[in-house]
């Protein structure tokens, strides 16, 4: 189904300043896709699912206090929601890591080793329970506070804090043992 | 190591540089401005929606231009199906533009399985449900396929079916791996190497549709059994666009093919179906897909050659066995969520109690099929009309259960009522996430808002 079809249209005053949301949220929005996903494809279709179901309620975007939080917890149902969908596509489509890209003043040999190190840390990453992994995300993909975090997830910012903390400790005892 | 080098290489590693594609956005922004609501000339045709989408989802614009003699004896002109009601898109300017669309059978035109298309699409196109109302849940999961929700469009395909001698497509399995497919439409490989994956479903009839990937271009293949009355219409665009020629493949199979700018076809016809192939680019691409590359007359042939047809089943393989035990599987793994449920409160992740003001429940038979009903104020659901209404709202979802295991599953939706509108919302093929918790015996699921509502079994 097309973007066009998917979406119960509503009255033109309501979305004019609609497009201007869309530029300012979407790169927000497909990073956060894509880290949820890590998947391209995935991510794509996350993204384009996430305004549609955004846009079938406009006025609901436009008002809410924190577009990027609606944004985040519109994605974040929609994912949770269908991930046997992307589960099955998993599957049968390629995964294309997140991008990789050299600091300047690098060697190629440094670069590869912290292209190692990143990979093993994505990889500790996507295994964490949602719980906590969601929260990672949010800090550090999209560089949200403990308070747009605990908006965005219903959380009280006390379980926020929480959860990054743990999910720092997973990571911690994952790296390690791979050290060691 | 510290905090702070855990931190530095989180950042590092969840850093994302990448951004939506410029076509990416493009797409979002011409939805968000493709016009206001989108009505059909007569008012509501939900059920004109639901074969939109249907014809969207499987086969896009397709047409034919120069249908001269061929060895095949028809075109895509002879296809044709009864053309529905324009669809009338109103823009924020005021200004109104009519979408019309032909739409084509899968059948070869001299067929019975056409000619009862040619019937079920007259019926649809007079039907009204704002005049006969209907009620989704009469109706039984064989005829549901065919987009029915009420017992008057049951009893129609009935009297087709009947008339035409055809049966109905029957169950419908999801093929879980792509050997198990293979193995059951075709004697051994029919696809070249160069096709990257094909996957899909079937239906017990022995009417299939497969998708696959060639490169960047994706492509539909349907193979519609003879014998089967299908509900698969193709929308069809402009008729000049296309171009059309014969073929005969590398297996000697021979063939229509089509092409316009934007999308290419392959028909052929062999003793046990109709097959069609729908390739989601033409000579300038696939106009949703940046990365697809133009895809010219001997591409088209060239995919053409990539696939043994002469491979696919021609006899009605026996996937009893195999319904029977995915039945089976399933059945035992919902069996322990078979029952009523009522909703005893609603909470935040954090247990934090929210009020409960409507009435919700979950009825799950043995058989798998739900019924889900659930209501909340409609301000706190919909701002956006809450002003000309502000009834309680809820809505009501058929489906079937699919479980994940003992303690999970989701829900299908098939179907979903909206009661303060007595509409029928067309939605995407979506699933909803339900836990059991053996322990406390209690059911949640957890909605669009993140709030959690949670059941308890009936006695």
């Amino acid at each position: 189904m097309d973007l066009a079809t998917a979406i119960d249209f509503t009255p033109a005053q309501d979305k004019a300043d609609i497009p201007c949301l869309i530029d300012t949220y979407s790169t927000m929005l497909y990073r956060f896709c894509r880290s949820l996903t890590y998947s391209k494809e995935d991510a794509e279709d996350l993204f384009q699912e996430t305004w549609i179901f955004a846009l079938r309620k406009p006025q609901k975007l436009q008002m809410a206090k924190s577009p990027q939080s609606f944004l985040c917890q519109t994605a974040l149902s929609l994912w949770k929601s269908q991930q046997r969908k992307y589960a099955r596509r998993k599957r049968i489509a390629p995964e294309v890591p997140l991008e990789f890209a050299i600091d300047s003043g690098e060697n190629l040999e440094e670069a590869l080793l912290r292209r190692t190190e990143t990979e093993f840390v994505r990889n500790l990453v996507t295994q964490l329970p949602e719980k906590f992994r969601v929260p990672l995300i949010l800090y550090y993909t999209l560089e949200m506070g403990v308070a747009d975090i605990a908006k965005t997830l219903h959380l009280p910012p006390g379980t926020v804090k929480s959860r990054l903390f743990s999910a720092r400790q997973e990571i911690k005892k994952g790296l390690l043992a791979y050290e060691s | 190591m510290n905090h702070n080098h855990i931190d530095r290489l989180l950042k590092q590693a969840l850093q994302a540089n990448e951004a939506p594609s410029p076509d990416l956005i493009e797409r979002v922004k011409f939805a968000a401005n493709g016009g206001t609501r989108r009505k059909s000339v007569r008012g509501r045709k939900p059920l004109f929606r639901n074969l939109l989408i249907a014809a969207l989802c499987l086969l896009f614009v397709v047409s034919a231009t120069a249908f001269g003699t061929n060895f095949f004896g028809f075109g895509l002109q002879d296809m044709a199906l009864p053309s529905p009601e324009p669809i009338v898109f109103e823009y924020p300017d005021g200004t109104v533009e009519e979408f019309s669309m032909t739409l084509i059978s899968l059948q070869h035109p001299d067929t019975p399985e056409h000619a009862a298309a040619v019937a079920w699409q007259t019926f649809l196109n007079a039907y009204d449900i704002d005049a006969t109302g209907g009620n989704w849940s009469d109706v039984s999961p064989e005829y549901r396929i065919y987009g029915a929700y009420s017992l008057e469009m049951v009893e129609k395909i009935r009297e087709i079916t009947a008339y035409y001698e055809l049966s109905l497509l029957g169950e419908m399995l999801d093929i879980r791996t792509e050997e198990e497919f293979h193995a059951s439409i075709a004697y051994g490989p029919f696809l070249n190497d160069a096709i990257d994956w094909f996957t899909g479903y079937q239906f017990e009839s022995g009417t299939f549709q497969g998708d696959g990937q060639f490169g960047n271009i994706g492509f539909q293949l349907r193979f519609a059994r003879r014998g089967v009355f299908d509900y698969v219409f193709l929308n069809v665009g402009d008729i000049a666009d296309f171009t059309e020629w014969t073929f005969q493949n590398t297996f000697g199979m021979p063939m229509l093919l089509l092409q316009s700018t934007h999308a290419s076809l392959i028909i052929l016809e062999t003793e046990a179906a109709s097959i069609r192939v729908n390739i989601l680019a033409g000579t300038a691409g696939d106009r949703w897909n940046p990365d697809a590359p133009p895809f010219g007359p001997s591409d088209l042939e060239h995919f053409a050659n990539l696939i043994d047809f002469g491979q696919l089943r021609s006899e009605v393989p026996d996937l009893s066995a195999v319904f029977a035990a995915e039945r089976a599987e399933m059945n035992e793994a919902a069996s322990g969520f078979v029952g009523t449920w009522t909703r005893v409160r609603t909470e935040l992740d954090d247990g934090t109690a929210l009020p409960m003001s409507e009435e919700s429940g979950v009825e799950i038979s043995a058989d798998r099929q739900i019924i889900f009903w659930y209501s909340r104020d409609f301000l706190e659901f919909d701002t956006t009309t809450a002003a000309a209404d502000s009834a309680p709202v809820g809505w009501m979802i058929t489906g079937e259960v699919v479980p994940i295991s003992q303690h999970e599953f989701t829900i299908g939706i098939s179907y979903m009522t909206f009661h303060y509108e007595l509409d029928f919302q067309t939605v995407r093929p979506w699933e909803l996430p339900f836990q059991y918790d053996p322990t406390s015996g209690l059911l949640r699921y957890t909605d669009w808002d993140g709030v959690q509502h949670v059941f308890t079994r009936e006695s």
